[in-house]
């Protein structure tokens, strides 16, 4: 950046936000009380974002490339026994927690400085980006995300597929090649079309709340999963961000504890995009 | 003598008799001073390397065979049929649409004058097979690239009111004169960018705005309607997020040659607008 340019755009360049006047920043918000671990979502994201299905071997080698992955928690008060067993088992039926985990679009994102080639970066929509065409393949990204979101191609999965199967693909989004490091994108080709049709419509720059849907937030049957625009004050993600009182540009927040919302690994400053809301146990009650 | 030295040699002539050849070679070389040679020979690959790439994007698919060849130049130059009539999609999709069998039927059973012409024998034929013509693609935008006609159609036709076929031609050439068709522009990412140029002055941040040469008429032409006839480099912008300092990027740059140098375009902070 030249000097010259510096002076002439030095107020906006000194403002905190420098994307303050951008009319999107996508969020998101999942009820972690609705979430039954059903999976519908991860199925979902697969189809939707062309990934490949490794299988087992591959899968139990950390070549998984799930998008979107059910994490699974267990936890048992005092190590007691369930109801009528004896000893305290490793699986208890009542402890299990379950948290969808995919890539948090992180506003301080750890992966996108370490890029060697810029082929990671920020959206002025709040995104997190992963442009294929860039990307070399250092996986540096990878190593440096805290939530072990980014999933990197070691094989040409797409050229395993069966004769007819090539057809499922999804046309609005690229299909990866080996040496390529991928992420959930919030369905960015979703985003793209959801724009497309608000501009048709003739407001390019206000999309209307609920036009565009994730893949996973459509299949969930709980609806745990609320997506949307977070600078847009009537939308329900920002709504549920408020009454939660989980605030941005901030490392703790500072809430009654009784309000359930939280961001993951909110102390690391990653500024996660992604807000969970914590499940009420029936054992709290 | 020669006979005699073979023999002398033995079984192992042949090869040896190479060696000598590459040695020979190596002299040559030592005799110069400096392996000039060699530096020669790698220079030669490195510009094969760098012609290689340029090339290819100039994959002109006319020499391929298409299953009939469509003669652009009857439908659209002689009859003056609108170019939206068969690409039906390319106001409303993506992608312009490559007419069902039924379409071209739909008119050509009422054409008995051509009917026994062999391609539309062979048209004939598909349709009463029941199958679709095995049509080649021609402009092939790779896979990462987002690229939608309808919003294009729709600025420059519905909005501005431009006549079909030129701006069409904008890209795709004069079509109406087209045998068969073929691609007249390389589809790079400069030249995109030669019209979604940013940075006119205060910086736009991820809204690509039309440069000024579209506002005034094009006539659509075989001739580039720019002069971007070769394939333009979009480069880093100063203002990019990486992780070269800046001052290398402007030493990459000003190290091109001047004619490159001016068709030089930047490319815009938001990569995820086309690329995902």
């Amino acid at each position: 950046m030249g000097l010259r340019r510096m002076l002439e755009n030095w107020s906006d360049l000194r403002k905190r936000d420098y994307y303050e006047n951008e009319p999107y920043m996508w969020g998101m918000a999942i009820d972690l009380d609705k979430c039954t671990g059903c999976g519908a979502c991860v199925t979902a994201c697969y189809v939707e974002n062309n990934l490949p299905v490794v299988g087992k071997e591959k899968f139990a080698s950390g070549y998984a490339m799930h998008w979107m992955r059910i994490e699974h928690y267990w936890t048992e008060p005092d190590d007691s026994p369930e109801i009528g067993q004896k000893e305290p088992s490793d699986h208890p039926e009542r402890g299990a927690h379950f948290i969808p985990m995919m890539c948090q679009q992180c506003n301080h994102a750890p992966c996108e400085p370490v890029c060697p080639v810029a082929a990671t970066y920020h959206t002025p929509d709040g995104l997190n980006a992963q442009v294929y065409n860039r990307c070399v393949g250092s996986r540096y990204c990878g190593n440096n995300c805290p939530f072990k979101v980014r999933y990197f191609n070691f094989f040409d999965f797409w050229k395993d597929l069966p004769e007819p199967l090539e057809q499922q693909l999804n046309p609005d989004l690229s299909v990866r090649s080996k040496g390529i490091m991928e992420k959930c994108t919030f369905c960015v080709q979703r985003i793209r079309a959801g724009k497309d049709h608000a501009e048709d419509e003739g407001h390019p720059h206000s999309v209307e709340d609920g036009t565009i849907v994730t893949a996973c937030q459509q299949t969930c049957p709980t609806q745990a999963i609320v997506f949307g625009n977070l600078k847009d004050k009537s939308s329900r993600v920002h709504q549920l961000w408020a009454d939660h009182q989980v605030k941005l540009n901030r490392h703790e927040q500072d809430k009654p504890e009784d309000v359930r919302g939280y961001r993951v690994f909110e102390e690391l400053n990653v500024e996660p995009s992604v807000m969970y809301m914590d499940r009420v146990r029936d054992t709290e009650i | 003598m020669l006979f005699k030295k073979n023999r002398q040699r033995g079984p192992m002539a042949e090869s040896v008799a190479e060696w000598d050849m590459k040695k020979g070679f190596l002299h040559m070389c030592q005799r110069a001073g400096t392996p000039w040679l060699f530096g020669l020979v790698a220079l030669t690959l490195l510009l094969a390397g760098a012609v290689l790439p340029v090339t290819a994007w100039a994959d002109d698919v006319s020499t391929a065979q298409q299953p009939i060849e469509f003669p652009h130049s009857r439908h659209a130059g002689k009859y003056k049929i609108n170019c939206m009539y068969c690409h039906t999609f390319a106001r409303r999709s993506k992608v312009a649409g490559i007419p069902p069998v039924s379409k071209c039927i739909g008119c050509h059973l009422h054409l008995p004058s051509v009917r026994n012409k062999p391609r539309i024998k062979k048209l004939f034929s598909y349709w009463e097979q029941k199958k679709p013509i095995p049509w080649l693609k021609v402009h092939d935008m790779p896979d990462f690239v987002y690229f939608t006609h309808k919003r294009h159609i729709q600025r420059f036709i519905f909005q501005d009111g431009r006549p079909t076929q030129q701006v069409c031609g904008m890209c795709h050439g004069d079509v109406k004169t087209f045998s068969v068709g073929r691609k007249v522009r390389a589809m790079t990412m400069g030249w995109c960018l030669s019209c979604h140029k940013q940075f006119q002055g205060v910086s736009d941040i991820g809204h690509p705005k039309p440069a000024k040469r579209w506002m005034i008429p094009v006539a659509p032409t075989d001739q580039a309607v720019m002069d971007v006839d070769f394939p333009q480099l979009a480069v880093m912008d100063p203002e990019h997020p990486k992780s070269i300092p800046n001052s290398v990027i402007e030493k990459l740059n000003r190290r091109l040659p001047d004619s490159v140098k001016a068709k030089i375009v930047h490319a815009p902070h938001d990569c995820w607008k086309c690329h995902f």
